[in-house]
């Protein structure tokens, strides 16, 4: 014991910058192969796709450079997506920061039995979205729903909700977020865990109220889980497409098309494989920029937050 | 905040929610023991059960269908994906963690990024990658694409809980002349157990309903996951089946009922501990 | 029969039975008592060997859609013991059946023995030569059961996706046969409410004025006068404008993909005049008739909320059971309407069956034997006694039996023999132009643009994919 006490720091001190070399490529190397090889290469071969005219039986998969691009920039149909996209992206993040924040409030008041309430609301979260898509047709079924039944049971005239271009997208957030605020939920109320009580105790013996409370103290707090669920929810809203096949395949008239859905279509519904993949990577440099951006602000917050 | 009162309305709220939350599970438990011609005549539908209609259902759903393999074949792939990226992903964040070099934290926010690329941009590559090498219609072929997909989400949740662990830890050890990998074995991983759990959660989560890898991938029916099956649901060109689409969604949110009831404590009591990063 | 079953499931072993027994289990409901009562190995030759690939194992990929896998499914026990192979069934919706599909026919070698292709896509699929030449199995005695008879399939159905002219690219052409029709066919008939007919002293509609001055009689608060496919979906312009655009003596296109000339007339006046038709019968539809695909179409009717449609003759099936349908006994159908001196006729719908070239070549030959085992006379029976599916068959719709039961099948047959083929599936864009204008005209529904701009939004855009795809120079 004594011998390796005082040899261990002279015997690994001198050897250690080789040493550490290999143990960091042993330990990373793994996962940075898996990475290269299931990540980066299909990333690079879609790169190359998006460079060719491939499609599933006409296109012969040539060289035609930016072609694509371009047609895309001019394509009136992906600005359309694109316009969903940022439509669907900003109004479901926002619904559900604001209901994921509520919600992690409300159950840190630690009601008896608020564990089931939890595990039923968490529940969206975990269900296929084909599914959660086909049960929200059925709910919002014009003829007979039980929601729309419900609306004029009660008097009311229900909306549109999947059948006009400008409610149908907001269909698409409401069922989005009812699915991912749980998700939302879990990441805030985690962190509302971990903060530390004497802040909050400090706060009441100054006499501040439950709102000054929340909002100079709490809400700052919680700032690095909101940001960061609300950077995965923004990318995972952005990129998903399941949940617009199950519940409107893109319609009404393009109304819910997103650039996921658009990118989908093109490369599995008309086999445009060439263009789909520009699509797709058009979405790559929207997505690297916008994490890039907020993935800093995240670390900015977190340093505050210590 | 602790009056009397304040706490009876807040009871009130919470069986609301947890009734708001329930009602659509029960509305489809409820369709999916109608007839198809009474769930479109019947607005609300009524409560009489019929016994042998259900079993017709469900019936139809567990086996002709397929449902019940496919759920157990949704299971295996993901309990296997999500242990290879556990077993790759925790000494991939240990070293981000503790063993610092030049742009290690640019390589974990780049390792994070991979898990924001659209799955349209990879699906047709992975395909011919999985075919070249003869895993198509087998459980590795899904496998090996799903451990790509939750390995940055483990390897950056996991880097949070090992930041957690103070540095003395380690460094007593690292005196004891321990090695990194003695270090992380027998000392880390036993106070991070609880951010594997999380991490392994988090990373079941996003890879249990995938749909277009597994799309390409999987030819054979005996094969499908749930995800696929329930695809079949929906098809514009063809009268869907509003009772079976409702006992298809009973049955698959059955086993997350029970994982989002029972496990769901350890997902926040595990964040919790490991702080959000 | 009853010797071939009972000899038939001692030799299987023990996982197979079970099996059997829960597939045998799940059909029960609709099946009850079919698989002993209805034999189909008696209606096979005598003589001819169904056993030479005992053994083998097949897949095939086929529609998950219709009712088609179900019916394989209940009839899988007598496959395998009549042939003693076994069939693999992988059954996806449309879109992933497409994908699938093509997948396999680009590989070096498919998984699949036999595909299940949509008729729209034979020009795609068989024109791009990836499946087998099938004369020389057809013509060989040893490999095609006697009584098999491919004179007996619908003609159409036929030239739509069996004969197709590979080296100048014809649909129809020619006398090479690449793929059978199969597992069903069908057009598009009317529906209408015989009791609401009558009741107002009303014939089915022979031309489009009867059909919407019939609409404008029978509306009610509860009954609607008529539906159409309104939301934006696939049938909108295929089944409802397409239609009324044929039959009013609209020509969809001219020229050819291969003369680079191949020139949409969508913003004629008989395009224009067909939407039109749609819009003007908007008063009389049920109120949701914009948010009505297929599924809430069939709904809606078998509910008996709508006194007519024109519809796919396949909804015949949900349409004429009682258990899914209030209106089973109380529908008629009929020939679509037209303009008089037009024939009554509408799309080709319907699917092919064929044997991939890159199918393991070993297993060709059993690919084949199975083939003929599912386009038999037999099982297109029983599909469409089960299912009420429309048979590609000619004497499936005139069996007498059958006939007696459902009376919908002669004019399903008439429908099935006038049936055209939509000039857009010659191309691979067809899904891609579908599209456009189902979009469109669905606007148009929606009342933000008229039947004219719409057309013309159409017009435009077609020629611009089309341009794009080198159909049109």
């Amino acid at each position: 014991m004594t011998i390796a006490m005082s040899s261990a720091p002279t015997a690994s001190q001198p050897s250690k910058p080789e040493n550490r070399r290999l143990v960091i490529w042993l330990m990373l190397g793994p996962a940075v192969i898996y990475l290269i090889i299931f990540s980066i290469y299909p990333l690079i071969h879609s790169l190359r796709l998006s460079f060719t005219d491939l499609t599933g039986t006409g296109g012969s998969g040539n060289w035609v450079g930016f072609q694509n691009y371009a047609y895309l920039l001019s394509d009136p149909q992906f600005w359309n997506a694109a316009k969903n996209s940022a439509i669907m992206v900003t109004l479901a993040v926002a619904l559900q920061v604001v209901l994921g924040v509520a919600l992690a409030m409300f159950f840190k008041l630690e009601l008896k039995g608020d564990w089931i309430v939890r595990g039923i609301l968490l529940l969206p979260m975990l269900m296929t979205p084909i599914v959660v898509g086909v049960m929200w047709r059925a709910l919002l079924n014009p003829d007979w729903g039980i929601i729309d039944w419900s609306i004029r049971a009660i008097g009311l005239t229900p909306p549109d909700w999947l059948g006009s271009v400008d409610m149908a997208i907001i269909t698409l957030v409401v069922v989005d977020s009812w699915q991912w605020t749980p998700f939302v939920f879990v990441i805030v109320f985690a962190r509302l865990q971990a903060l530390p009580q004497d802040v909050f105790e400090a706060a009441s013996v100054d006499g501040a109220g439950a709102w000054t409370t929340f909002w100079n103290i709490t809400l700052p707090m919680l700032m690095p889980a909101i940001v960061f669920a609300a950077v995965f929810r923004a990318v995972d809203a952005f990129r998903s497409f399941d949940l617009i096949y199950g519940l409107s395949y893109g319609g009404p008239a393009r109304g819910t098309t997103t650039l996921a859905f658009f990118a989908f279509q093109n490369g599995f519904q008309f086999q445009n494989y060439g263009y789909a993949a520009a699509v797709a990577y058009s979405m790559l440099i929207i997505l690297a920029v916008g994490t890039t951006v907020l993935l800093r602000y995240v670390n900015i917050r977190v340093a505050e937050g210590r | 905040m602790r009056l009397r009162p304040g706490r009876i309305v807040a009871y009130v709220f919470l069986v609301a929610l947890g009734l708001i939350g329930i009602a659509p599970f029960i509305y489809l438990a409820v369709l999916s023991t109608k007839k198809r011609i009474e769930i479109t005549a019947q607005v609300p539908p009524t409560l009489n059960f019929n016994w042998a209609q259900i079993t017709k259902n469900y019936n139809e759903v567990l086996f002709s269908q397929g449902m019940l393999s496919f759920t157990l074949n949704s299971l295996i792939i993901v309990a296997a994906a999500t242990a290879i990226a556990v077993a790759i992903g925790v000494p991939a964040a240990y070293a981000f963690s503790r063993l610092k070099f030049r742009n290690s934290d640019s390589l974990a926010s780049t390792i994070l990024s991979m898990r924001f690329m659209p799955p349209i941009a990879v699906a047709i590559p992975l395909f011919l990658m999985i075919k070249t090498v003869g895993l198509q219609d087998t459980y590795p072929g899904l496998i090996l694409p799903y451990v790509a997909f939750s390995l940055p989400l483990v390897i950056w949740i996991m880097i949070g809980f090992f930041d957690e662990v103070p540095r003395d830890i380690d460094e007593a050890a690292m005196i004891d002349g321990g090695s990194h990998f003695v270090i992380l074995w027998s000392i880390m991983l036993p106070i991070v157990r609880p951010g594997i759990l999380t991490a392994a959660l988090f990373g079941a989560l996003f890879i249990w309903n995938e749909f277009l890898v597994a799309l390409y991938v999987v030819d054979s029916r005996s094969l499908q996951t749930i995800s696929l099956g329930a695809a079949t649901l929906v098809s514009a060109q063809r009268p869907i089946d509003w009772n079976i689409a409702a006992a298809v969604g009973v049955v698959t949110v059955i086993p997350i009922l029970f994982f989002s009831l029972f496990v769901q404590r350890y997902i926040v009591r595990g964040l919790t501990a490991g702080a959000v990063k | 029969m009853q010797d071939n079953d009972e000899g038939g499931s001692p030799k299987k072993p023990m996982g197979a039975n079970r099996r059997d027994m829960l597939r045998a289990m799940a059909a029960l409901g609709l099946t009850t008592g079919v698989l002993g009562r209805f034999g189909i190995s008696a209606a096979f030759g005598a003589d001819f060997d169904w056993k030479k690939y005992a053994g083998t194992k097949l897949s095939i990929l086929m529609t998950g859609d219709e009712n088609d896998h179900r019916a394989l499914a209940d009839l899988m026990p007598q496959f395998e013991s009549d042939t003693g192979m076994t069939l693999e069934v992988t059954s996806p919706a449309l879109g992933p059946l497409i994908e699938k599909t093509l997948q396999n026919l680009q590989a070096p070698q498919s998984s699949f023995e036999l595909i299940n292709y949509l008729g729209f896509l034979t020009t795609q699929q068989v024109g791009a030569g990836y499946y087998e030449e099938l004369n020389s199995y057809l013509e060989d005695p040893a490999q095609t059961p006697p009584d098999w008879d491919f004179a007996d399939f619908l003609p159409p159905a036929v030239a739509n996706v069996s004969i197709f002219d590979i080296p100048s690219g014809t649909l129809g052409k020619g006398d090479r046969i690449y793929g059978i029709p199969a597992l069903h066919s069908g057009s598009v008939i009317l529906f209408y409410r015989k009791d609401l007919f009558d009741a107002a002293g009303l014939q089915p509609p022979k031309t489009w004025e009867e059909f919407h001055d019939a609409a404008v009689k029978l509306h009610t608060g509860d009954v609607a006068g008529a539906s159409f496919i309104g939301a934006n979906d696939f049938s909108l312009a295929t089944v409802d404008w397409f239609t009324r655009f044929i039959t009013t003596g609209g020509k969809l296109m001219s020229g050819s993909p291969q003369g680079k000339d191949f020139k949409p007339n969508v913003d004629s006046p008989e395009g224009v005049g067909a939407l039109q038709m749609l819009i003007d019968l908007l008063p009389y539809a049920p109120a949701n008739v914009t948010k009505y695909g297929f599924a809430e179409n069939v709904d809606g009717f078998s509910t008996g909320k709508i006194a007519q449609m024109i519809f796919w003759s396949t909804i015949a099936g949900p349409i004429f059971n009682p258990e899914n349908s209030m209106v089973a006994e109380t529908t008629g159908t009929a020939p679509v309407p037209a303009k008089p001196g037009e024939v009554p006729r509408a799309i080709q719908g319907g699917w092919g069956l064929g044997i991939p070239k890159n199918a393991d070549p070993a297993k060709k030959a059993a690919a084949w034997l199975a083939l003929t085992w599912l386009t038999s006379k037999a099982f297109n029976k029983y599909e469409t006694e089960t299912y009420q599916i429309d048979a590609s068959r000619i004497s499936s719709y005139n069996d007498p039996d059958l006939v007696t039961k459902f009376p919908y099948l002669t004019d399903s047959l008439a429908a099935s023999s006038t049936a055209e083929v939509i000039p857009t599936s010659l191309i691979p864009e067809f899904f891609q132009l579908n599209d456009i204008m189902n979009v469109e005209f669905n606007a148009a529904l929606l009342g933000t643009q008229d039947a004219k701009t719409a057309c013309s939004k159409v017009q435009a855009q077609w020629e611009d994919v089309l341009r794009k795809a080198g159909h049109l120079a």
